[in-house]
């Protein structure tokens, strides 16, 4: 922690910080990430893909001494030798808070959370997805934002005005785990005469009934997800982002040993055109299963009653298992995995990872994904992507 | 790194003998167990009031080897606002690295299932987590989250063993039995010093009858004028021979934390 007073009224610009005492806090990590395909890829133009790439993602906290203003930035950076769409930065955070009691006020780029399910959250849509990151949207892009928020020791309700969106990241043509055809990032289209300025806005309210949680929000402006379009004299793919309005609703409740866990939204997509999404299922953490360790189980459903010719979805009509496994040691060893199954046409991902620290700053990491789908599927431009990971982080 | 939430860590002040009765009066007369209960009330007599209580918290985990790990969080408890529920407690991680940021709140209940979530920083996601299984270790430690919560006067059958010197001076012990058939643990044997009613060491049996670990507090130091608190907790595992130390600073009490900070909706804001 460094003494940063004048910085920080730098940053925020705020001068009542003149001459206070704030600190200054770095964390974040840099990591090497490789990865190794199973198979030879799919189409032409690909590259086999097994490279290590960088990955850098600091972070840095400028707090007032009463933390009344806090101001934060946490770029992101991969470098990836093979795909250069791959290669990206990213602003996850930079952003100032001012809170005052229960009143928050906040401004810059953030990323926000919604939904409770453990394998994928329908309701989760304020931040466009880093798509070249993890397919299933687990990455987030900044979202340029202004909020306003009031809690109370059981109630939380937020308002968010989201001036600018961020356009989804997808894999250039050497890239693995891309569909048929390269999307054209380059070309996206928008249905609004503001383009990527339309204004969006949100609101959310989160209430502690006890034993459970139950979250309400709203949203409206430019779907995160997109429509894919064939522009015929390239045979390229574009993007088309379209207006949407959508209410969402998310429960978790804590029983014993289970947390039940559902979420649901209904989006008007076109006008007077209306599809629901969601999913529900539960936690469910028995006792000590093996001395020394504390084992949880998940088992979720995912729906989703789009049409086809809106923006496509992974998880149709989707069951997902999954484990975690903590061993109770002093390098946090850990074991977690996973599988959707799409139960209409059998349509697979599963993943698995295992991770340990050493010392104090380091973590090794390492994965296995697998893909199985009908090349009729959008999902069928992944079924030769099986690829294993091992990532060693340096965390500070 | 293992979730859950730690419960009341409360339990470990009480106000200084001058401004209170005299412990030794309340062991003169009644049954063991009215003897025992006696003493549990006024501790939790002696200690009601604070308000809140707020520290950061040096975490060495050791093993058999001698070779030792580190964790670094920061702590903040906000006294139960009425009888039917417990503390709230709230937990920063800060070291090791890879879990900054990550939160554990709990809301302590009576005679329900605490409630408590854990927030995840990496993804920004708030998630309430089962709080049935405490005997598992918080943070790869030797304490389980059992070791960590408080002792209600009704959650264990109590008997008061007699007074033995403790060190330098003299200490009640007391037993208790925990009423929870979940429990990692067959009884509790508490040491109470007489002079300050404080509590100096807690020694765990397991559901073998065994003596399994041992837990001591050092260095007590009175806050806010009245609440006395360890400084050092020392838990010792006779069965791995493994240890875990928990070494307090930045101690303050009273310090005017609002209820909205123990809040499920506003973990993660920057803290």
């Amino acid at each position: 922690m460094l003494r940063f007073c004048s910085a920080l009224a730098l940053v925020a610009t705020m001068a009542p910080l003149a001459g206070c005492g704030s600190s200054l806090a770095t964390a974040g990590k840099v990591a090497a990430d490789g990865r190794a395909f199973v198979q030879t890829p799919k189409y032409a133009g690909q590259a086999f893909g097994d490279a290590v790439s960088l990955v850098a993602e600091p972070e840095f906290k400028l707090k007032s001494e009463s933390a009344a203003h806090t101001a934060t930035l946490r770029p992101f950076y991969r470098l990836d030798p093979v795909d250069e769409r791959r290669s990206h930065a990213d602003l996850h955070d930079a952003s100032y808070k001012l809170s005052v009691d229960a009143v928050e006020l906040a401004a810059g780029v953030g990323t926000f959370s919604w939904g409770v399910l453990e394998s994928h959250r329908p309701t989760d849509v304020l931040n466009q997805i880093d798509f070249v990151e993890t397919p299933t949207g687990t990455v987030k892009r900044g979202q340029p934002f202004a909020s306003v928020s009031w809690s109370s020791d059981k109630v939380t309700l937020r308002a968010y005005g989201l001036p600018y969106f961020r356009d989804r990241t997808f894999p250039g043509l050497r890239g693995r785990l891309r569909f048929p055809a390269v999307v054209d990032v380059d070309a996206p289209e928008f249905d609004s005469r503001f383009g990527r300025w339309h204004p969006s806005g949100a609101a959310r309210v989160t209430f502690d009934l006890g034993a459970a949680d139950l979250g309400l929000g709203l949203f409206t402006g430019l779907s995160r997800e997109p429509r894919f379009v064939a522009e015929l004299t390239t045979g390229n793919v574009a993007p088309r982002y379209e207006p949407m309005h959508q209410g969402s609703a998310d429960f978790q409740w804590a029983v014993g040993a289970f947390v039940f866990k559902a979420e649901s939204l209904a989006r008007v997509w076109r006008p007077g055109s209306v599809f629901f999404a969601g999913g529900g299922g539960l936690d469910f953490t028995p006792g000590p299963f093996i001395a020394g360790t504390q084992l949880t189980l998940a088992a979720e459903f995912l729906y989703d009653t789009r049409p086809v010719e809106a923006a496509p979805t992974f998880f149709e009509h989707d069951a997902f298992g999954g484990l975690r496994l903590s061993f109770e040691d002093e390098a946090s060893t850990e074991v977690t995995g996973g599988a959707f199954v799409d139960v209409l046409d059998g349509t697979t991902f599963g993943h698995l990872e295992s991770s340990r620290r050493f010392g104090e700053h380091w973590r090794l990491k390492v994965d296995a994904n697998a893909y199985f789908a009908s090349s009729r599927k959008l999902e069928g431009g992944f079924a030769r992507d099986h690829f294993g990971r091992l990532e060693l982080a340096y965390h500070f | 790194m293992k979730i859950g939430v730690v419960g009341v860590l409360g339990l470990l002040a009480v106000t200084s003998a001058s401004d209170a009765r005299d412990a030794t009066e309340l062991v003169k007369q009644g049954s063991e167990r009215d003897k025992a209960e006696a003493l549990v009330r006024e501790l939790a007599a002696r200690n009601s009031g604070y308000h809140d209580f707020s520290g950061a918290v040096d975490m060495t985990l050791k093993d058999a080897t001698g070779a030792e790990a580190r964790r670094r969080f920061s702590l903040k408890v906000l006294e139960r606002p009425t009888a039917a529920v417990g503390d709230q407690v709230l937990i920063v991680f800060e070291a090791p690295a890879d879990v900054k940021g990550t939160a554990l709140l709990s809301h302590a209940k009576v005679d329900e299932e605490d409630e408590q979530w854990v927030y995840l920083p990496g993804t920004k996601r708030t998630k309430r987590i089962a709080a049935s299984n405490k005997t598992s270790a918080f943070a790869g430690s030797e304490f389980s989250y059992e070791d960590l919560s408080g002792s209600e006067v009704r959650k264990y059958e109590w008997r008061f063993l007699g007074t033995a010197p403790c060190g330098e001076a003299t200490c009640f012990r007391l037993e208790a039995l925990p009423k929870d058939k979940n429990s990692a643990y067959s009884k509790r044997v508490l040491a109470l010093d007489t002079a300050e009613l404080r509590v100096v060491s807690t020694e765990f049996f397991d559901r073998a009858g065994a003596k399994a670990k041992t837990l001591a507090y050092d260095g007590y130091t009175k806050l806010s004028g009245k609440y006395w608190r360890a400084q050092t907790w020392t838990m010792k595992n006779h069965q791995t021979q493994k240890s875990t130390v928990l070494a307090f600073s930045k101690l303050a009490m009273q310090t005017g934390l609002s209820p909205s900070e123990f809040s499920a909706g506003k973990l993660g804001d920057g803290r």
